[in-house]
This record gives C-alpha cells, structure tokens and sequence, in this order.
C-alpha cells in the first residue's frame, strides 16, 4: 500500500504531543459524521476519520480477497482470515505470510500475546490452533457440551484469554458464550442472556393454543453476533438484534456485563430511538487504548466508544464514494488506523484520523494516564468546535472539579446531561458561596423584614389617615385585594364553610378563576423554561409551550366536564360554574408552591430534590384535599358518595378522551382522504 | 415479428462484416465529397467504405452497406467506427449507432405508463432495411426507419366466441398454455371469452410474449383474423399499431471535427408510444486497450483508467449540469457527481478524443463503463443518452394481475436539438491537457471566454458570514432571533487587519447580509439587515473596501430560498407527484428526508418556478440596483437547474433553461458577477467563478482527479478553490492544490465564535473564526502571492502525473513557468528537480 501520511500540523497542544499520526491527503465529505447530545439529538461533527487506502488482493500479493470474514491485530501484525487461508501483513500492509495448509475456511482469528493463533473453522466444528510461524498445532473438536441438544457444534468466533480459556461463540447456541479450558473441555457458559418477556406476552401465551404458540417467535435469548477481548482482559460482545437495550456488553470473568452506564447518557448501543438501539451490530474491535467501536451493517456505520462508555465519533456508511462502505463485515483497531473488511468491493479499507479524530483520541489517551489536565487542552478544542460534545464536556467537567473552577464544571456537566455530576460541581459552588457570604445574607435578610415591616406599618398609618379612601386605583386594588389574598385565605382556613358560600351565595369570582388557570398554566411554562437542570428533564431542548400548556390545563377542563356529567346523573346539586370555581381555587396554592418550587430549584443538590418535591407534591396534596372538600360541598354528597363519583368521575374522563381522540382521528383520515383525491385529481387531470 | 428470420439475417450480416472487417482500411480515397446537394436521397451502395469528405488530418467514411461511419486520420490510420461490426457479442446495441426508448404500456391521456422498450438502429434498423443515405455537405445524412415488434394487448382481440378460440389456438395448446390462456381472458355466461388486460391494465413482459406465443405461433391465429374479431365487437380501434421511428442522423466533418447532428424535433414516433430517450453514438468512444483512460468532467476533472479493475463498484453515470434538481429529490446520496462543463472524451495509447456537446447538453447523461463492468463486455467506453421525455417514478403497484411501477412523464418533451462534435487529438495533445486546450480554443472562438485583464495582485475569496437566525425565548416564549456573525463594522476590521498582514485584491463574498441572513426569504425586494448595521453601515463597507483596493460582493440566493416568505406557493417549483418541491435535508442516521420542519435548525429549501424565475428577478434586479453597489455573488444561480411540473403547466428542464439564461443577462448588464461553480452556461457572464473543485467527486469508481475546469479557464477567468477551512485549521495540502490548479485562495470566515452556529442551519460549521485564522490567511496568501507572480497573465496548460501513485505532479505555464508538487511523505525527483515531500517548486 502507499503510505499516504505526513506528520500532523495543528496549532496549539497537539505539537507537543510527539505522536505521529498519520493523515491521508485526499479528503472527502462523503457520510458526514455525526454524535449524539444530551437529549439525544443528532449534531454534525467534522470526519474524525478519514479514508486512507483501499487494500485490494493486488496490492495485498494475493489472488483474492473473497470470503474475508475477520482480521485482528496484535504487536504490528495484521491478521486476515478469509476462504481457504490467513493472510498476515505487517505494519506497511506488506505481506508477511500467507498461512493455507490445513486451513479450510475460518470465520474468525485471534492472536494471544504468545503469538498463537487460533481460528475458528464453522464447518468442521473446530477451534485450531497455528503457531506463531503459522505450522498447524492443534484441533480442538466437538467439546462434550452438556444441554446442547440436537444442536450441531459450529463455533463462529473465538477468543483466548491470558490463562488459555478459550471462549467460544457457536452458531445456533443460546446459551452463552462457551467457554473451554485451555486443553478444550467443556467449562461452562458465560454471560447468558436472559429472556424478558412482557407481561403482555405472558399472559397471552397463558391462553394462546397449542397452534397458536407453535406459530409465535420461539422465546429464544438473543445470539451474540461477536466476541473479542479487550486489552484489560474484558470480554466485549456484540448482540445483533434491534431494540435491544445493551446491544454491546462488557462481560467480566463471571459472566457479569460491568459496562459504564449512565443516568440519562445513552450508553454504547449504536444508533438510538428511546434508549433501544436500531442498529444492527454484527463486530466489535477493541483499541489497546481503552476504545472499543462496533459496526453497524444495516448503515455500514462504525461506532467508536471510549473506554467508558461514550460515543466518541461515527465513521463510514455506505454509498458509492471514496471512504463509503459497501458491505462490511468485520473491524479492526491497527495502532492508528480503523480497518473495515468489505466483502462487496472485497478490500480492506484503511481510514485514519483527523485533526478532530487525533484531538478525541489524544484527548482519551491522557484521560487514561489520569493526566486530566493535558486531556483538558483536547476537550477545550473540541468543545470550542462542537460545543454539544458529551466525551468532551465529561473531560472538562472532570478537569474543572480538580482544579476547583466549580463553576466551569457546572457549565461542562450540564452539556453531558449527567444531573448528579452537575449536582456534584453545583454543591461545591454553593457551599464556598455560602461560606464567603452568609453574614451578608442574613444581614440582608433582617434587612428585607425591617423594610417590609416598615412599609406595611406606613400603610396602616396612611390608611388611619382616611388617605386612601375615595380613590380609584385603591378600589382596584383592594379588590385584588380581596380576590387574591382575602377571599382564598378564609376558603384555605374555612373550606367547608368557603365552598358552602360558594354554593348558595355565588361567593368567589369567575374572571378570578380564568386568572388562575392562566397564572397555573403559566408556571407549568416557568418551571419547564427556567426550572434548574437538577429538577427539569426538559432542560436545555426546546420547550414546545403550546404543548406544556395543552397538557397542564386540558386534564382539569375535561375533569370539570367529566365531573359536571357525573353529577347530573347522580343528583349532584352543584352546576358547571362552582365545579370550576371549586377545582380552581383549589389550585391556588400550587401557583405559589410551584414557583417558590421553581426558584427553590436554583438553590438545589440532586440530594435535596425531595425539597423541590415536597413543595410541589405539597400543592398537589391541597389541591386534592380542597377539591374533594369542594364538590362535597358543592353537590352536597356524603363522603362515600362524593368518593364514588370521583371515581365515576375519572371513568368519564377516559370516555370523554377516547371520543375527543376518535373525533380527531376520524376527521383527519378525512382531510387526508380528501387531499388525496385531490392529488390523483390533478395528477389525472 | 419472424424472429427466426431476423436471428438468421443477423448471423448472415454478422459474418459479412466480420469478412468485410478486413477491408475496411485499405479504402482508396475518393474525391466525390464536393459536388452534393443537401437533403437530395443518395444511392451509396457497395460494402467497402468510400470516402465522403477529408479535413487537413482526418476523413470520414461510409459503409454503404452496413451504415458504418469511420472517422479515420490520414496519417496514422488511427480510426473510430460508429458501430462495432466486427465485435464478438450477439448484443446488437455495439452495432448500432442509436437507440430509441420509447414508452409502451401506459395511457397517452394522462401520461402515466409503467413500461418502457426500445430499439436499436441495428436490430430494427439495418437488419430489416430500414435505412436511407441523403446527401449533405462534407458529410452524409442517415436516415433510419426503426421498426418495433414490441407485443400489446391489441394485438389480441377484446372478446372471441369460445367457438372460434378453440378453432384458432385452444386446440394446439397444452394444458399449461391453456392456463396461461386463462389467466389473461375470462369466460363469460355465453361461453365467449373477454380479454382481462387493456388500456388501463397493460400486458407486459413475460406473460404478453408468452401469450403472442400461444396466439400466432402455437395457435393460428392472424391479424386478419384479428380484425374479423375487432369487428364483429366493435372494437377497430383497437387494431394494434406498431411503433415506428424515423430519426435522422447527420454525420459530417467540419475541418477535422466531426460533427453529429439530430434534429429531435423533427423526429416521427407513434404518439401511443412516445419517444423517451436516445443514445447516441454508446460505442463510439469505446476501447479493448488497457492503456489509457475514460476522462468524465466530474468535479475538476476525473479520469478512469483503462486498466481498471474496479467492476464491482458503482458505475460513473451522471446528468450534465446535474440535470432536473427534482428528479430523485427525495433519494439520499452520500456521493453525488457533478458535470459543470459538457465535455467527455477517451484516451488511448495512440490517440485521445474530445467529445462537445454542442446542444442538448441539459437533457444528456453520461455513463462510463470500465471493461467488464457492462454485461461483461470486454470495453471501455463513455456513452451518451438524451432525456427527450422526463419522467419520474410514482410508487410500485401491485394488483391480481401484475406487478408494475407507474412513471408519470413530463407533457412538455425536448424539442430541439442534439449536437455533437469531436475533435481528434494526437502527438502532445493526445491527454486531458490537450483536450482541455482544444475545448478552451473552441470556448474562445464562440465568444464563450474572452482573455481577461490580469489582476496586478493575487485575489484572495473571502466569505464572509452574516447572520443566521436562532430560536430565541422571551420569559419561556420562543421566536426567531436573529445571531449576527459578522457586522459591517467586524468585517472593515478583518478587511484591515488583513491587509496589515499584506492581503491584498481581497474579493468578499459577503453571505446572509439580508432579508433574515443566511436562511433568506424571497429577494424580490431587498433589505439589508439592520442587526448587521442596515444599508449605511454596508454603504460604509464597500466605500472602506474600495479604498483599499478590495470589493464587496453581497451574495444573495437568487433561484432558491429558505422560509416560504417572499416566495408565493404558485410561484415555486411542483415535483411531478403534484407537491411543493423542496431541497431536502437528510437526517444522518437513516438518510431520510426531513420532510416538515420537526427540527427546527433544518429549514427548508424552495426553488423558484422557472416560469416566474424572469418576473422575480427583474423585480430583485430593480431593487437590488437601488443600493447601487454594482457587485452581486450567489451560491445558487446558475448551478443547478429546475423544471416545473405545476399542474398542466408542465416546464421541462430543457425549455426551462432560456429563463435562466435570460435573468442572467438581466443581472449581468448592471452588475459585476460572482458564481459558486456555475454551469458553463454562465461563463460568458460570469466575472469571478468561486468554489471550483480541485478534485473529482469522490466516487469510487474514479482513478484520478485531474485540474480539467481550471485549464479551461485559466487565463480567461480568476476562479478560486472551494472553501478551504471546511472543517480544519490545517490547510497546507489544499493551498498546494490551489498551486497546482492556478485557483485563487478562498476562506471562510466569520467574527463570531463557532458556539454561536449552535443550533442554527449553520452547525455543520466547524473551523470559521476569523481569530484563529488571522495569521494563517497572512502567511498562505504571501505563499500563494509569490506563486501568482510567477504566473500572472499565464494559462496552465499540462498537467500531468509523473508516478503511479498519483502523488507527484508537474505543471507547465503558457509563459515558460512550471511548477513541480510532491504530495508523498518523501522528497522525490521530478522532471530533475528534487522536491521534497508535501512540497512544490516553482521555477
């Protein structure tokens, strides 16, 4: 191959890095790269590798590169297995030998750290072994493995460890990965995986037929798609199958998947919808560097992950142009280099780093060394390039709680999305806060009283003055006055009396009432818009307000509705108008407590997130108890009938809905219906 | 429709030619090429090749016989046949100089049809002899007479009595025909039979040859007896009528040049079975070597090596000028090649051609097809075909009966012309160099190009960026908020300090500056964004910009926008499905389109009617002209092209066109112009041409980029590289492909930090800050300043690799200067002169 590389100009830390690394010259934009942000939304990122070289039989001193299934690399040997042979190149992709004798078609090769290679040879159900000089050591054939069935043996792939296990992926086994003893017997299975069905799926096997449950998908585990071992001795796995929620494990020596996972970053799953992958991974590769990448074949996408867990960067993807990929199968690491086997173009293609690939992977390497704060000067070009990166806010944030700028660490950790690290940087900043400025914050306490206290003695004098009396904007607001402050205080201190005057006397004001729900409506936008990252999952996207608005309001228009329909029926006496007088009053103080709720969150730890709880569960709880208190009194039920139409209540809820969506439903089938014929309309006419 | 007959007349003229392949170069030059009238029908006859016209090198033959043309060169004997007699396979289309495909099952009302055939001059032409000579100057005019024997539902009678189909066919059938019978007709309650397929529900592929068996070879059943059938049921309208094509073609030379002409227009077809495209010439261009190459005018250039083995990758195929921008909108790519001049040719051990596409070229695809890589055929060709009916695929259809997907094709066809001509290209021009020279001259000698002025000192692109809009909120309310990037007062300061460093001749295409930034509303009325500093503040610009010897180009998008305002529904493009066209964004997961505005940094992008492209930018060109700046840019005028397919008012690309031409005339005359690589369209206009590719597309199938546009230009035009600091600070390699091509540097830059594209259309902006890039432009601009003083007022004219790799190239000037790159890792020697590695030398 033609070494198509020079040394790496970038201005700044890299230079004093002394890494070679090498860069192709030819650069393309074929697939754009791409990551994912905290709220699991796509953002463009430059290439962070680039195609180098595509490595055809020709240029590998071969005659064909057909049925190429695996490579691995070890100590500057690159090992190809393929149809009838193992091909082993050096550094230079130059061709080292060329393993055929007793080699019939192995879909898998791996290396130990002795030099022993080890194929595994599906048709013949054996593991052989060669050694470093490619002579033919061993076969280890047909193990007796206990609750195989009627299942012929086919390992596909297989892996050894430091200690000679060798451990075993077989077509058409379920139970795991098989794992052999260095003399190949049988040990056991590791790292099963376990069938979840629904609760759904239960029961309704519970009453399908015999037939039925003859026709139905067997309840078989999901099958690995691929096994390698990392260089801290983990077994890395690949599942292909969608929706899986861990499509890539992380298997220790007992079979447990210790994987870095996250509260709100999605971890190594590929592309994503919901935290389930939706893509297919067929090969998994790790870099002796911590990083471990898996190939997607449904997209020929690679993914490369970092030692603990987060996406780091896309390459690949298929189409017809120079770095695109057309069928892969498998990958490698090679110092440097990512390699992808491609079974439609029958090459090897070479892709390299970039300026933005090297800085990540740098970035990585001294994260790895505990050097945090040479890894910082990468994250901070990153970040300054694609502010929206996790692996590089993760960096900073890190960085920053070392060097005790908390505040930099709050900003870094709240691009992550990681709200318990976030809360980690924020306690810091809080707590030296405090400390520098908690006699200022008393003395500005008393201050605030004193001045209150001041003003509102001051009224009271100007009022014994008669000074008010008479004037116009005084009877604005002593009706405010009443409405907002009067009024709710003695239906909070005397409810039933309250909700009695409310039934006979039409206490209380309808436009107040609409002044609620507006007010209510509006803190759901608050706490949405401006709610701390600690207690807002909306944080950072954006806020669909119409949204926020519909789903804060329309539950209690339509309980009102669902309530005033039920008591119709069942004799309640109270009309539409005190039902919604009742239910909004009794959301008054939730107005108060979700916005002290929503200020409050400003001031919080994730550790002290019941506060913010208490405050707006508070409201929820007097909502209740005032609301129950006033439709008692309202429809004037007893305690057991007035819980029975709650509950009809809520019945009538679910109708109401399922009408409102059928309505919906129904009337844009008939818009469309109508649009479509319009268009065939005009595509006849 | 005996095809016995024709296989065997095929085998017999097959074994003609391959007897008469021998005597074909020892042709006696005969003088008869002078004393023609045009248009006269001409008795040639003979199977040996007379002579009809000599240039200075080369002369043009006729095969009377077969209607071979050979366009040979007198000195070397080197020669082209325009069909390939004496090839090997029993695939007529090498013997044939054009193919016809037509429509053939569908409804003519509406225009939708799901079936497609056609028919090569060879099998339906020559074979049935149905070819004519005319006389022409210097030349001759062949007309063919293409007959179809493709099978329709109406050549099977509507209904029949079961008395009468069991005398006719049923009685010669077995029980599977018999099946086969009945699944095509019916048996109604009196015992006759009702055909199921017809006009709305068409016979095709296997199941009608298999029923015109069973009909009129199996069975004896006739036309006569057809129309006893149509007319006891009244259907006579329904008798079939067969396809026939007369097309004529005109060979004829033009000094050296040989030219080949079709009038499209004049073209007769049945109406039923109307005409779809043509290829012209598919193995004119075509080789057995194995040294050489296919050169493809992809990006800067592209060339395929003869000796390719790449068969199992994509194929290089692609429409000039990327065609229609609404066909396969909705079709991700991640590779997408783009022709912008109508140019292709071949180069072989002994000679190269260059072929023009002289009209037509909107409507043209080229495909380049490597050895092996096309039905096995052992050539290497490049072949031409014409759109004369655009069509577009609407969806698969599957019903009781058959299986098919409906096309529904444009109403408004191709009518003009097609012209080709090549020229013959030996000694030191026999390569891309000299094709590239040839086209040049020819540019030159139709006014195309003029020598231009040189520029005192190099001219340095920037781009600068303006505004983008951003989500913003107001107290949890969000509305669109306008990010300035770069203000009028921030890009006099960049233009200061830049020229501080040295940098001069500073050309700034200065992007979204109005009517809401980057992401534009319609410009019928232009307003400079007040965020920037409003129309004063950019007044105050341009007089700085002036002042120092630099210019401001506003760069506005004059076919496309981004928000539906400005742009009334009407008055933009329709898809042929009947919707609103868009350019689509593609999510980078799936590859889908971003059909509505989910998120809301994609925007969309709309394109003006052609049919109201005229009346929009006159009334842009009014208001535009009120600023009185006298320079405007634009990244999409001229660089692709739209049909429209509203309604009935159907506007194919083709006579879309003259719309464009016309407002680029119209912006032109008041208005110095800047275009990002434009259609060679617009060179006569043109006055600086931006973003011209130093590389070819990237298509996997290409061995080789090649500076093929930038020798064109060179010396005529100042055009500049595309974007260098696209996604990184390093941009040493590109400055040398600058060199090497002759293309002016160009740079984005904005004042802003990247942080601040966060979120808006502009995200996938990496490596734009005017901060870190002050110092870099200073010191790539002396580099490439020093370069251009050696090459002031000179054309480059050869290119040429001098390894294997492709990583060492000399370039050679018009006034002596050449100029040695080394793209390896280590020094090497070319032509003599140590280079060493990632460098060049200029001497």
């Amino acid at each position: 191959m033609r070494k198509n590389s020079r040394r790496n100009r970038i201005a700044g830390v890299i230079l004093i890095l002394l890494m070679t690394v090498m860069l192709p010259f030819r650069s393309v934009s074929a697939n754009d790269g791409y990551n994912y942000d905290r709220n699991d939304e796509t953002y463009a990122t430059p290439e962070a590798y680039e195609w180098t070289a595509s490595l055809r039989a020709e240029d590998l001193g071969i005659e064909s590169l057909n049925g190429i299934s695996d490579m691995f690399y070890r100590d500057g040997r690159l090992y190809v297995a393929m149809m009838g042979r193992i091909l082993v190149l050096d550094s230079e992709f130059q061709q080292v030998m060329v393993i055929e004798n007793d080699v019939t078609y192995p879909r898998s090769v791996y290396v130990t750290e002795e030099g022993d290679i080890y194929t595994a040879e599906q048709s013949l159900g054996a593991i052989v072994q060669y050694d470093s000089n490619g002579n033919y050591v061993r076969s280890l054939v047909n193990p007796e493995i206990t609750g195989l069935g009627d299942v012929t043996y086919q390992p596909v792939k297989a892996v050894v460890d430091d200690a000679g296990r060798i451990y075993v992926k077989a077509q058409s086994v379920y139970e795991g990965i098989i794992e052999l003893d260095p003399e190949g017997n049988f040990r056991r299975f590791i790292g099963a995986n376990d069938v979840n069905p629904s609760l759904l799926e239960i029961f309704y096997r519970s009453i399908a037929t015999r037939e039925q449950i003859s026709r139905m998908q067997l309840w078989l585990p999901t099958d690995y798609s691929d096994i390698t071992l990392d260089y801290d001795g983990y077994l890395l796995a690949t599942i292909q199958e969608a929706s899986t929620k861990e499509p890539i494990r992380k298997l220790n020596g007992t079979g447990e998947d210790v994987m870095q996972t996250y509260e709100y970053i999605t971890g190594p799953v590929g592309d994503h919808e919901g935290g389930a992958t939706i893509s297919t991974l067929i090969s998994v590769a790790a870099a002796e560097d911590g990083r471990f990448a898996a190939l997607d074949s449904q997209e020929s996408r690679i993914f490369v992950y970092s030692e603990d867990g987060l996406l780091a960067y896309t390459l690949g993807g298929s189409g017809s142009g120079i770095g695109d990929l057309s069928s892969p199968i498998d990958i490698a690491f090679m110092e440097d280099y990512i390699l992808v086997a491609d079974t439609v173009t029958a090459s090897i293609e070479v892709f390299s780093p970039t300026e933005y690939g090297n800085l990540i992977n740098v970035g990585l390497r001294y994260q790895r060394d505990y050097d945090y704060a040479a890894a910082a000067e990468c994250w901070r070009q990153i970040c300054d390039i694609t502010p929206a990166s996790i692996i590089a806010n993760m960096g900073m944030g890190r960085y920053y709680m070392r060097t005790g700028e908390y505040e930099a660490a709050m900003a870094s950790y709240e691009r992550t999305g990681e709200r318990a690290f976030y809360s980690d940087a924020f306690a810091m900043v809080r707590d030296l806060w405090m400390e520098d400025n908690l006699g200022a914050v008393i003395l500005v306490v008393i201050a605030v009283i004193i001045v209150l206290w001041l003003i509102v003695f001051a009224i009271r004098k100007l009022a014994k003055k008669g000074v008010f009396e008479g004037k116009g904007w005084v009877k604005v607001l002593r009706k405010i006055r009443y409405n907002a402050f009067t009024w709710p205080g003695y239906m909070m201190s005397k409810p039933f009396k309250a909700f009695d005057d409310v039934k006979y006397e039409g206490a209380g004001s309808v436009g107040f009432c609409f002044v609620i729900l507006v007010l209510f409506a509006w803190t759901a936008v608050v706490s949405a818009q401006y709610g701390s990252f600690v207690v807002n999952d909306s944080y950072g996207s954006r806020v669909n307000i119409p949204m926020v608005l519909v789903s804060t309001v329309l539950p209690y228009l339509i309980f009102i509705l669902g309530n005033w329909a039920v008591c119709v029926l069942i004799d309640g006496k109270g009309n539409m108008k005190s039902i919604f007088k009742v239910l909004m009053y009794a959301l008054y103080p939730s107005i108060y407590l979700n916005l002290a709720a929503t200020l409050l969150s400003q001031v919080i730890t994730s550790d002290e997130i019941a506060l913010h709880g208490f405050l707006v569960g508070l409201g929820m709880v007097m909502f209740v108890f005032y609301a129950f208190v006033g439709l008692v009194m309202v429809h004037q039920f007893t305690f057991s009938k007035a819980v029975g139409s709650l509950i009809l209540s809520a019945v009538a809820m679910v109708i109401i809905i399922f009408i409102g969506v059928l309505v919906v439903t129904l009337l844009t089938d008939f818009v469309n219906d109508i649009g479509t014929i319009i268009d065939e309309v005009r595509l006849v006419l | 429709m005996k095809k016995r007959n024709k296989i065997i007349q095929t085998a017999a003229i097959l074994m003609g030619c391959l007897i008469l392949g021998g005597c074909g170069e020892e042709v006696q030059e005969g003088p008869a090429y002078t004393e023609r009238t045009p248009g006269e029908p001409a008795d040639y006859s003979g199977s040996e090749f007379i002579s009809l016209a000599q240039g200075e090198t080369m002369e043009l033959l006729l095969n009377p016989d077969d209607a071979t043309l050979r366009w040979q060169n007198m000195e070397s004997g080197d020669y082209l046949d325009t069909r390939l007699m004496d090839a090997e396979s029993g695939d007529t289309t090498l013997r044939s100089d054009v193919v016809a495909s037509f429509f053939n099952g569908g409804t003519r009302n509406d225009s939708m049809y799901n079936t497609y055939d056609s028919m090569n001059s060879y099998e339906y032409g020559i074979e049935t002899e149905g070819v004519a000579y005319e006389q022409l100057d210097n030349g001759v005019r062949v007309v063919y007479t293409l007959g179809s024997d493709a099978v329709t539902y109406e050549m099977f009678p509507y209904r029949i009595t079961d008395e009468r189909i069991n005398e006719l066919v049923l009685q010669y059938l077995d029980d599977f025909q018999i099946q086969a019978f009945e699944m095509q007709y019916r048996q109604l309650s009196d015992g006759s039979w009702l055909r199921q397929t017809g006009e709305d529900n068409p016979l095709s592929g296997m199941a009608a040859t298999q029923l015109y068996d069973i009909f009129y070879n199996v069975g004896q059943y006739t036309y006569e007896e057809l129309e006893a059938d149509n007319t006891e049921w009244d259907r006579l309208d329904e008798m079939p009528e067969v396809q026939e094509i007369v097309i004529a073609m005109d060979y004829y030379l033009e000094g050296d040049e040989l030219v080949v002409y079709v009038n499209v227009g004049e073209i007769s077809y049945n109406e039923d079975y109307p005409l779809r495209s043509l290829d012209i010439l598919p193995y004119f261009l075509s080789t057995q070597e194995t040294d050489g190459y296919l050169f493809v005018p992809d990006g800067s250039g592209a060339l395929i090596d003869l000796d390719s083995t790449k068969t199992r990758e994509y194929q290089f195929t692609s429409r000039y000028w990327g065609g229609d921008v609404l066909q396969n909108a909705e079709t991700y790519s991640s590779t997408t090649p783009h022709m912008s001049l109508p140019v292709f040719g071949m180069k072989t051990s002994d000679y190269a051609v260059l072929g023009i596409i002289e009209e037509g070229a909107e409507v043209a695809t080229l495909n380049a097809y490597i050895n092996g890589s096309y039905n096995n055929l052992p050539y290497s060709r490049v072949s031409l075909s014409f759109a004369i009916r655009e069509s577009q695929n609407l969806g698969s259809f599957v019903s009781a009966l058959v299986n098919y997907s409906q096309r529904k094709a444009s109403t408004d066809t191709y009518k003009g012309e097609i012209k080709l001509r090549y020229s013959f290209l030996t000694g030191d021009d026999a390569n891309y160099s000299g094709m590239a020279k040839a086209y040049q001259s020819y540019l030159v000698e139709n006014g195309t190009l003029t020598a231009s002025e040189t520029e005192e000192e190099a001219p340095i692109f920037l781009q600068l960026l303006g505004a983008v809009d951003v989500e913003k909120y107001a107290a949890g309310i969000p509305y669109d908020g306008i990010e300035a990037l770069t203000t009028f007062d921030e890009a006099e300061t960049i233009l200061s300090e830049l020229t501080d460093l040295g940098v001069q001749n500073m050309k700034v295409e200065y992007s979204g500056i109005a009517n809401n930034g980057i992401n534009q509303s319609g410009v019928e009325s232009v307003s400079i964004m007040s965020e920037l500093g409003g129309r004063s503040g950019l007044e105050d610009l341009v007089e700085y910009a002036e002042s120092i010897g630099s210019d401001i180009y506003p760069e506005l998008k004059l076919q496309t926008t981004n928000l539906g305002k400005g742009l009334a529904r009407s008055n933009r493009s329709f898809f042929i499905s009947g919707q609103v066209a868009e350019i689509y964004s593609f999510d980078p997961v799936e590859h889908m389109p971003y059909l509505t505005q989910q998120e809301l940094e994609v925007f969309h992008t709309y394109i003006v009617s052609p049919a109201y492209l005229t009346t929009y930018l006159s009334n842009f060109t009014e208001s535009y002209n009120s600023l009185g700046i006298g320079n405007l840019a634009s990244s999409d005028f001229m660089t692709f092209f739209s049909a429209n397919y509203q309604n009935n008012a159907n506007l194919s690309i083709t006579n879309a066109i003259p719309a464009y031409e016309e407002s680029l005339n119209m912006i032109a005359e008041q208005n110095s112009l800047m275009l990002s690589n434009p259609s060679s369209l617009a060179y006569s206009q043109v006055d600086y041409l931006t973003d011209i590719p130093t590389q070819n597309s990237g298509l996997r199938v290409l061995d080789a980029s090649v500076p093929f546009i930038q020798m064109v230009l060179s010396g005529c035009k100042t055009y500049s590289t595309e974007t260098l600091n696209q996604d990184s600070y390093d941009v040493t390699e590109d400055v040398m492909r600058a060199i090497e091509t002759g293309s002016a540097l160009k740079f984005r830059l904005m004042a802003d930090e990247t942080s601040a594209l966060e979120d808006t259309s502009l995200s996938d902006v990496f490596a734009a800050e005017y901060d870190a890039w002050r110092e870099l432009i200073g010191t790539h601009y002396q580099a490439y300043e020093e370069f251009y003083q050696a090459v002031q007022g000179a054309s480059l004219v050869r290119h040429e690799y001098l390894d294997e790799d492709r990583e060492l190239v000399y370039t050679e000037w018009s006034n002596g200067v050449t100029v040695r790159l080394n793209y390896g890792d280590e020094s090497a020697v070319i032509e003599g002169t140590t280079v060493p590695a990632a460098s060049y030398i200029v001497q």
